[in-house]
């Protein structure tokens, strides 16, 4: 069985149809990355799968973990193991991060029946992780997101991420805004959430990212479906050569 | 019952502190004519008056709950034992109000309201402590030029009618924090502030709707360099009532007063939120800022904020806002999509929203309380 199974997916959002017969399936220890031109559905994919309000499945299913998502809250999504890094993170002023990591890890635990975590550790574990992708600790007492940087804004979703270790990270354009270096602290911590038990769906526009994060298998989205998929070389070819030889 | 038959019920006697008696007539005409409707459009005055009456010629008049009033530097007296200058003091704050806008200070006197003045001198180590125990009460508080103090102000579940009058001499630092957070009763208060030049004050005003509350907030800014500042939040609750009428007069040059006010309200509550700036001729060199935002929470909660500005000065900068909005559905998705429940979602939006007008003294007790409101 595999960690995510879609099958023949028809999403519509404002009663316009975006995803059109999507079919993808990713294992337990795969990286897998998704191109596409602009406007093809890459976002719906990824907010579709994380729940969000106003993207309707019309047809077929998300399976994740043999469990069908269409029906479930957001919140209980996360719980099951998911997690989507936001191609623009929202902004939230008067919510400290501190708090807020805090509180998001704390429901993780309650869900999945793990020991409640001790705010020394806490505190501990996320200075660990902030000090790895360079994100100053200050940050932690400012509002989520409130001020930061296109680039400290995609750094704040790894620190997410690996704080609370999903089954399957969604990076959504994780890459886009940020700067060599950044790209390279970036990678290095999805390198290092990476693993044989869980999985990882990156979106992307860059062939640049993959030469940091090797993807198992590269999807082409255009038209609301899969039209094609191969190994890492295709994204190489789609760099040289455009979407156009494999758009119809 | 009708107004005049209402008041024939309160012990209506001569004030000899105030050198005036009161007039059944002159009190029923008060209540019952156009200015004061004008004034009470939301909140109806004559509903008030039968409780009023109820709950003031029942209960004896308490004493004044003061902590810390036995530090260096504080006096404080009844009105009944006032004299020459501190008698005067006390007529000229009380005849100086509007009795159309505040005709509950003037029944409160003249019923015998419990009435004290309080004199600072001086910078005082430990704040002042205020409660409000008692339905109506009257208080005058008197800051010397100079001196610094922090006022800690609660009106507590049998408070009713409540005045609280400040006159801060030149060049003194105020902080006040007040609260009110009892929701289950009628309530009226006054808060009356007459600045001299240079003094600063600084209020923190925290809310929450009852059967009936009326909130009167007057601060005028009479003389040049005064400053002051308003933080505040308020939560009205299902089924609750909050009437909040603000006014800041700017009379002098070169004066400035900030306001910042977060509201909440609940299922089918309502708040009334009038702030109105007035800059008078010859102010120039104000500086004024009002902004009032609020969360409308439920599909039938009635929220009405209504900005008011009388500017008669050229000179000034007077920036005005006020909003009623909904909670943003992005910032839901983003807390449910890391694991928290919507409902837990959306009380912590709330309350954030909130707190970034929570500050002083009372910020632990004001957050318990409407964080609990929030759940
Ligand atoms: N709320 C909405 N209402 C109407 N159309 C929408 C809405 N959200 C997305 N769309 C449309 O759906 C299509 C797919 O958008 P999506 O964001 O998924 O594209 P994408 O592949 O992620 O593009 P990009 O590479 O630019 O990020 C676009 O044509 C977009 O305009
Ligand atoms: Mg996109």
């Amino acid at each position: 069985m595999s960690l995510l199974q879609i099958e023949e997916l028809v999403v519509e959002v404002a009663g316009q149809r975006i995803l059109n017969g999507l079919n993808l399936a990713l294992d337990t220890g795969e990286v897998h990355a998704i191109m596409g031109p602009n406007g093809s559905g890459k976002s719906t994919l990824a907010n579709v799968m994380a729940g969000r309000p106003g993207y309707e499945v019309v047809e077929g299913r998300i399976e994740f973990d043999g469990v069908e998502l269409a029906d479930l809250e957001p919140d209980t999504r996360a719980h099951a193991g998911l997690f989507l890094a936001f191609q623009y993170p929202v902004e939230i002023p008067g919510v400290s991060n501190m708090e807020f990591l805090k509180a998001s890890l704390d429901n993780l635990h309650a869900a999945r029946e793990l020991e409640a975590v001790s705010t020394v550790e806490f505190m501990k574990s996320v200075r660990a992780i902030a000090e790895e992708l360079d994100l100053n600790p200050e940050f932690l007492k400012r509002g989520v997101n409130e001020g930061f940087s296109g680039g400290e804004k995609k750094r704040n979703e790894i620190l997410q991420l690996l704080l609370l270790q999903p089954r399957l990270a969604v990076l959504d354009e994780t890459d886009s805004g940020l700067d060599i270096d950044a790209l390279q602290v970036v990678a290095k911590g999805v390198n290092r959430f990476s693993g044989p038990d869980n999985g990882v769906l990156l979106i992307t526009h860059y062939q640049r990212l993959l030469d940091h994060i090797v993807p198992d298998v590269v999807h082409v989205l255009a038209e609301g479906r899969i039209v094609r998929s191969g190994d890492k070389d295709l994204a190489l070819d789609l760099e040289a050569k455009g979407y156009s030889w494999v758009v119809a | 019952m009708d107004v005049s038959s209402a008041l024939g019920q309160l012990n209506l006697g001569s004030k000899p502190w105030l050198g005036r008696s009161a007039s059944l007539e002159r009190l029923s005409e008060l209540l019952t004519g156009r200015p004061v409707r004008e004034h009470w459009k939301y909140t109806p005055i004559t509903r008030f008056v039968d409780a009023f009456v109820a709950n003031c010629a029942t209960i004896a008049p308490a004493t004044l709950q003061l902590e810390d009033s036995d530090q260096g530097g504080v006096s404080v007296q009844s009105f009944n034992e006032l004299a020459g200058d501190d008698l005067a003091a006390v007529r000229n704050a009380l005849e100086g109000l509007d009795p159309a806008r505040y005709p509950f200070a003037e029944l409160a006197v003249l019923n015998d309201a419990p009435g004290y003045l309080i004199k600072v001198h001086g910078e005082l180590a430990d704040p002042i402590s205020l409660n409000f125990t008692s339905p109506q009460q009257l208080v005058l508080l008197d800051v010397s030029d100079n001196a610094q103090v922090t006022l800690i102000e609660r009106s507590g579940p049998s408070a009713y009618a409540t005045s609280t009058l400040l006159r801060l001499g030149r060049g003194c630092r105020v902080t006040h924090a007040r609260c009110a957070l009892d929701a289950a009763l009628e309530h009226l208060s006054l808060l009356d502030v007459i600045q001299a030049a240079d003094s600063s004050y600084d209020l923190q005003q925290y809310l929450v709707g009852g059967d009936k509350r009326r909130a009167e907030v007057h601060l005028v800014l009479a003389e040049p360099g005064a400053h002051a500042s308003v933080t505040g939040a308020y939560l009205t609750e299902q089924g609750r009532h909050l009437d909040q009428q603000l006014v800041v007069e700017h009379r002098a040059p070169n004066t400035r007063s900030r306001q910042t006010i977060h509201g909440i309200g609940l299922g089918t509550s309502k708040s009334v939120f009038n702030g109105r700036i007035h800059i008078h001729a010859g102010a120039s060199g104000t500086d004024a800022t009002l902004s009032n935002k609020n969360l409308a929470l439920g599909s039938a909660t009635e929220i009405d904020t209504k900005p008011e500005l009388e500017i008669y000065t050229d000179d000034v900068k007077c920036a005005h806002g006020a909003t009623v909005g909904q909670l943003d559905n992005e910032q839901i998705f983003y807390l449910q999509s890391r694991g928290m429940p919507e409902a837990q979602a959306r009380a912590l939006l709330c309350s954030a929203f909130v707190r970034t007008c929570v500050t002083g003294a009372l910020a632990e007790q004001v957050t318990d309380r409407l964080t609990r409101g929030l759940r």
